[in-house]
């Protein structure tokens, strides 16, 4: 299936011609080149590609954390490149669960704070909020550690919390930036194996970046970037 | 709630650093508090002695006597007066009194003397000339007119005067004649190089009267009140009190227009002292801008992290304005505690100069401290608001932090 396939309407994320440069010195640094990708919703997708082929660069962009130069990246439906301040904060909080490869919790706050945290800000009520967490500690495997604070957490007891974070928002998409990057063999291994089932009962979209092969064998999808272009998607 | 349990939470998790701003918070509150404590207290106790021991807090004269005193510019209407002050709450007591310069001789020596002619009685009752005396009596109330009087430090030194002893003073009738007369000395008043006293001459008014040639006339109504603080608006209720009962001839004057050179000159050493307190909230300010700043830097990927999430750049400015609030409370509360304790104890034992100091040409050697509101309030108010307006620049840089760049720090 080409990328130009996979270019559909009922697309969660899709790209159109996204480009973004860097300024280096006076040499200005194409990141990215004509990026045209397509999420489908229920995906478990990698872009992989060796150091400096635009993977984060890319996630970032997707993400809207980052402006592309040229192109638009559109979640459902939405262009978000165009975007900004207050309307791309809201945006990401309620279509983009993320999941960092140093974890990034909130440290003064508690497993369930945590977990908690984006659900209040977007304003859920308690009692729904209280469940929803309940339900995702099952999940991840913390039920026990839900009132501990990250800092008494092992990297991969804290990732769990990572993902329940991110997927307990119920977002349109979840991206994963080499989120097993900093953990052991076998936690990562359970990690993948976990989020592989959320994507499989709970139909949760993941799109990661990562250089794991274990992900890569995991992924029904894996685009390989090189040089900031699309090598193969497949 | 949220970003109230996380600013509270960040407070005690630098708790080294936390406990360091807290600490230059708190010793600034102290500080502040104990400025304006003794500042208020010293000021409290110049006044009091200042109007108690002879100006008091209001005093009535004919109009235009204040700017150009004259033998000539007597009033007679003390019953009128009398009864106006009776109406009026928060009036202490009163007191009529004469006044004219003299000649006062001895022997072969002279000196210029300044005659006031009392009420002994109600002279006692409101100021503190009785407990003046260095040594001899107070004058006796009485309603035969005698010649005895109670001599100023300066006066005695000068003529060489000793209880008993008699001199003669020269001055001026209301009805043109030359006056003059021998006196006994009774008592003779405390004082030292700074005393406005040295040379006055006190002697009972009805003596006054009939040395000055002024049958029921005076000068002055001496009039202390129960809040010095309250003069100017109990001055201008007495004047207008007068003015209801066509009495338009008098005029009410506070104790801040009648001792003007004292007045302008604690007004101006509370001028030079706000310099010192500017410095405690410079220090203040200084202490928690670092902090903030510190932590900001810190905590960038943490913000970068809560920005990509979704959290709005407002909240997290109100998170860190609001750790900033939480520091200062806590401060707050502390400096309270201490400065109360402190300012409590400067206000009973006082804390001694080297030497006597002049202010406003009063004497004090021992500055005490006054519990009052503001005291407390303005510190209060300072401190918060110096916490929260250095806390501006940083939450502001961290609210507009990019979360990409921010999280790239990690």
């Amino acid at each position: 299936m080409s990328t130009e396939e996979k270019l559909q309407s009922n697309d969660i994320l899709r790209t159109e011609n996204v480009i973004k440069t860097y300024i280096s010195g006076e040499i200005e640094v194409a990141a990215l080149n004509k990026i045209n990708i397509a999420i489908k919703k229920g995906e478990f997708t990698a872009i992989a590609g060796p150091s400096g082929s635009g993977k984060s660069t890319l996630l970032n962009l997707l993400s809207g954390l980052d402006k592309p130069t040229t192109g638009i990246v559109y979640i459902n439906e939405m262009p978000i490149s165009n975007m900004s301040g207050n309307e791309l904060s809201d945006f990401r909080r309620d279509h983009i669960g993320f999941i960092f490869q140093s974890y990034n919790l909130i440290p003064v706050l508690t497993v369930k704070e945590n977990i908690e945290y984006i659900m209040l800000i977007q304003g859920i009520p308690e009692e729904e909020r209280l469940h929803r967490v309940n339900e995702i500690l099952k999940d991840v495997g913390l039920v026990e550690m839900g009132n501990r604070r990250p800092a008494q957490l092992s990297g991969g007891q804290q990732q769990r919390v990572a993902i329940a974070r991110a997927v307990v928002s119920r977002p349109a998409i979840i991206l994963a930036d080499e989120p097993t990057a900093n953990l052991d063999s076998k936690t990562a291994n359970n990690l993948i194996d976990m989020m592989k089932s959320l994507n499989e009962t709970k139909g949760i979209t993941f799109l990661f970046s990562t250089h794991d092969k274990r992900i890569m064998d995991h992924s029904r999808r894996v685009i390989i970037l090189k040089d900031g272009i699309i090598d193969s998607d497949n | 709630m949220l970003i109230l349990k996380i600013a509270f939470r960040n407070i005690f998790r630098q708790r080294r650093r936390s406990a360091f701003t807290i600490l230059t918070m708190v010793g600034g509150f102290v500080l502040f508090s104990l400025a304006l404590s003794i500042s208020e207290g010293t000021y409290a106790t110049v006044i009091e002695k200042f109007t108690k021991s002879y100006t008091g807090h209001l005093q009535i004269h004919k109009k235009g006597y204040f700017e150009k005193p004259s033998l000539y510019k007597s009033i007679t209407e003390y019953e009128i007066l009398n009864e106006q002050l009776k109406k009026i709450p928060g009036v202490s007591s009163w007191t009529p009194r004469a006044y004219s310069a003299s000649l006062a001789s001895k022997d072969k020596k002279t000196a210029i003397s300044k005659i006031i002619g009392i009420s002994p009685d109600q002279e006692s009752k409101t100021t503190s000339i009785k407990n003046k005396l260095k040594e001899g009596r107070y004058l006796n109330e009485s309603l035969i007119v005698n010649n005895e009087v109670i001599v100023g430090a300066g006066l005695a030194e000068t003529l060489k005067l000793n209880l008993g002893e008699e001199f003669v003073l020269v001055g001026q009738g209301a009805d043109g004649s030359i006056s003059n007369d021998i006196f006994k000395v009774v008592g003779i008043l405390k004082g030292d190089v700074f005393s406005m006293d040295r040379n006055y001459c006190y002697m009972d008014l009805k003596m006054a009267q009939k040395f000055l040639s002024l049958d029921n006339g005076f000068h002055e109504v001496t009039i202390v009140l129960n809040d010095y603080k309250k003069s100017e608006e109990m001055a201008l209720l007495l004047s207008q009190n007068l003015k209801n009962a066509n009495i338009t001839n008098m005029e009410v004057l506070a104790w801040p227009v009648l001792e003007k050179q004292f007045y302008n000159t604690m007004v101006f050493e509370k001028r030079g002292m706000r310099i010192c307190l500017i410095v405690i909230v410079i220090i203040v300010a200084i202490g928690v801008l670092n902090t903030v700043l510190m932590t900001i830097l810190e905590r960038t990927t943490e913000y970068g992290v809560l920005r990509a999430l979704g959290t709005r750049p407002i909240m997290i400015f109100w998170m860190i304005i609001l750790e900033s609030a939480g520091l200062a409370i806590i401060s707050i509360i502390l400096g309270f505690i201490i400065s109360f304790t402190i300012n409590y104890w400067v206000s009973i034992h006082g804390i001694d100069y080297p030497a006597p100091i002049d202010i406003g040409g009063f004497s004090i050697t021992t500055m005490y401290g006054l519990i009052y509101p503001g005291a407390f309030i303005v510190p209060t108010v300072v401190t918060f608001f110096t916490a929260l307006f250095v806390s501006i620049f940083p939450a502001v840089r961290a609210m507009r932090i990019i979360p990409v760049e921010a999280m790239r720090m990690s």
